[in-house]
């Protein structure tokens, strides 16, 4: 019991957040296309408005999950976590190291080993070399690639993307992970060995944000849940009561395709 | 990127809005120093990947300007109707493999950050960190050449001068240049996916607008070269470093003042472009 406080403890408080971004609407963004919209008197790029003032507090041991349809801002959210898209207004307060499985994790060069790019991902997230060494093997056997790891990364299964890229993000001992829409690829039973890794992090006290589309997931995994949509933060509660409030919102009930998965 | 951006720091830090469009500077270094590893196993690796760590991969690489200086001396000597002397060669070769150092970075580099798109997608980090890979690429496939040159320098009868030191000082003007070039471009990159395509046409451009074909003093079009040498950024780099090493020149202030303006406005520019973008990356590719 006297780890109790600890759990208390907040780790993520993000305060009225807002964040526009520029996105390209041309099919490929050129000089090209520049010239032709410019022509045209059109524009290339817009503003999007993806968070629009969020505030929410996540404390240590927290499994929180965020759902939301597309376009509600939760992958925008854990890029501003982990540091990746500056906020516009609003900020975030951050104790502890961030780990993140956001997009497809690590395989940044795909002509590269997976050995090489987890090196290269663990160096550019500014660990040492001696960390990544003392983690390597842990990582290579939880993802389960064994000689496939000297292997260049583009001969790898999105399964093996998906392994390797969730056992580096857990194996390098965070304290806070993002996990963002990375669970959905790889069979049965690497699904089963993350969410036992999940539920391991939890009891150390970890904090775990977790992006899913599949509401059985964030149902099983998460101790909590925030529902956003178009950028605002329309409720918080456990992941039960904003799945149940979700559905009903979207109208299509529990035996939905939004429950499969996982 | 941001001013408390490192992922996996231990300390409690606050993400803020840029100030400016601008990360903190000064804990952006931080960072960058931080991760110098990075920048040399990142290097070491693509270097590996098109085995340009080999003897022959160096050999290959040295090959490419060699036979465009032989093409370029052939050509001349076609159009002038007779030999420009030895001195003439080397100076051809040496501009060639210096601008090779200089096209190379800025090919390279500009597709430095849309390359690494996965884990500009993942990873907070200084995403100046990729061009300057690409930079310490295209210098250690350079090294070689100087070698090759120095081969040629003394066979041909050339001596060592003590003024060939001033191309040291050139050297780091032109990695300077190559460095805020890489910059730009892997930014412009982002934007407008086929800068990387346009890269050849404006550096063989601006090759032909500097002393690499002809001496200086033989530049007659736009008020006999003076002109080319204000505004065409690595003339007096080029010129500096060619002269030097080939015929022991010595410069005046302002061929000097040029070359380290245009060194330090490409590096500033370069740099202060791509941070105050950074920010925009993960949204745009």
């Amino acid at each position: 019991m006297s780890s109790l406080p600890e759990f208390n403890e907040l780790t993520v408080a993000v305060r009225n957040l807002k964040l526009n971004y520029k996105t390209n609407i041309t099919k490929k963004p050129n000089f090209k296309e520049a010239l032709l919209h410019f022509g045209r008197g059109e524009r290339t790029a817009i503003t999007v408005e993806a968070l629009k003032g969020v505030s929410f507090d996540v404390h240590k041991g927290t499994v929180l999950g965020i759902i939301g349809a597309n376009g509600a801002g939760k992958s925008t959210l854990m890029k501003a976590i982990a540091g990746l898209l500056p906020p516009t207004e609003g900020e975030i307060e951050i104790r502890g190291k961030v780990s993140a499985m956001l997009s497809l994790g690590v395989g940044f060069n795909p002509n590269l080993s997976g050995k090489e790019n987890v090196v290269l991902g663990g160096l550019a997230a500014g660990l040492s070399r001696a960390e990544i060494d003392d983690n390597f093997s842990k990582i290579v056997d939880f993802a389960q690639l064994h000689d496939h790891i000297e292997m260049p990364m583009r001969t790898y299964s999105a399964g093996m993307y998906s392994r390797l890229g969730f056992a580096v993000a857990t194996t390098i001992n965070p304290e806070i992970l993002l996990i963002d829409e990375a669970l959905s690829t790889g069979d049965a039973s690497f699904k089963e060995k993350s969410a036992a890794r999940i539920s391991e992090l939890a009891q150390q006290a970890k904090t775990l944000i977790v992006v899913s589309h599949a509401l059985a997931t964030i149902q099983e995994l998460c101790t909590d849940a925030i529902w956003l949509d178009h950028g605002n933060l329309v409720g918080r509660g456990s992941p039960d009561q904003m799945v149940a409030a979700y559905t009903k919102f979207l109208n299509v009930g529990g035996a939905s395709i939004a429950m499969e998965d996982f | 990127m941001s001013e408390n951006s490192s992922v996996l720091e231990t300390e409690s830090r606050i993400i803020r809005p840029f100030r400016a469009g601008m990360p903190n500077l000064r804990q952006y270094f931080i960072d960058v120093r931080k991760r110098k590893e990075f920048v040399l196993e990142l290097s070491r690796a693509e270097r590996a990947e098109e085995h340009l760590d080999t003897v022959f991969g160096q050999l290959w690489s040295v090959l490419s300007p060699l036979l465009s200086a032989g093409v370029y001396y052939l050509f001349i000597f076609v159009v002038q109707g007779g030999h420009q002397g030895t001195e003439f060669f080397l100076h051809l070769v040496a501009g060639i493999f210096i601008f090779e150092l200089v096209s190379t970075a800025g090919t390279r580099g500009a597709n430095s950050i849309v390359r690494a798109g996965a884990l500009i997608n993942n990873t907070s980090f200084p995403r100046v960190l990729l061009p300057l890979t690409d930079i310490l690429t295209a210098f250690r496939v350079f090294l070689p050449a100087m070698f090759i040159y120095a081969i040629f320098h003394f066979a041909l009868g050339g001596t060592l001068y003590i003024a060939s030191l001033q191309a040291i000082v050139a050297l780091v003007l032109l990695v300077m240049f190559a460095s805020g070039l890489a910059m730009f471009a892997s930014t412009a990159q982002v934007y407008f996916r086929d800068t990387q395509a346009l890269m050849p046409f404006a550096l063989r451009l601006t090759m032909f607008l500097s002393p690499v074909l002809y001496f200086p003093e033989q530049a007659k079009a736009l008020l006999d070269g003076r002109f080319l040498a204000v505004f065409n950024p690595v003339f007096c780099m080029v010129q500096i470093f060619s002269g030097s090493l080939v015929r022991g020149d010595t410069f005046d202030l302002w061929t000097w003042v040029l070359a380290i303006f245009w060194a330090t406005a490409s590096l500033v520019g370069g740099f202060w472009f791509l941070v105050s973008r950074e920010g925009e990356f993960a949204a745009r590719i």
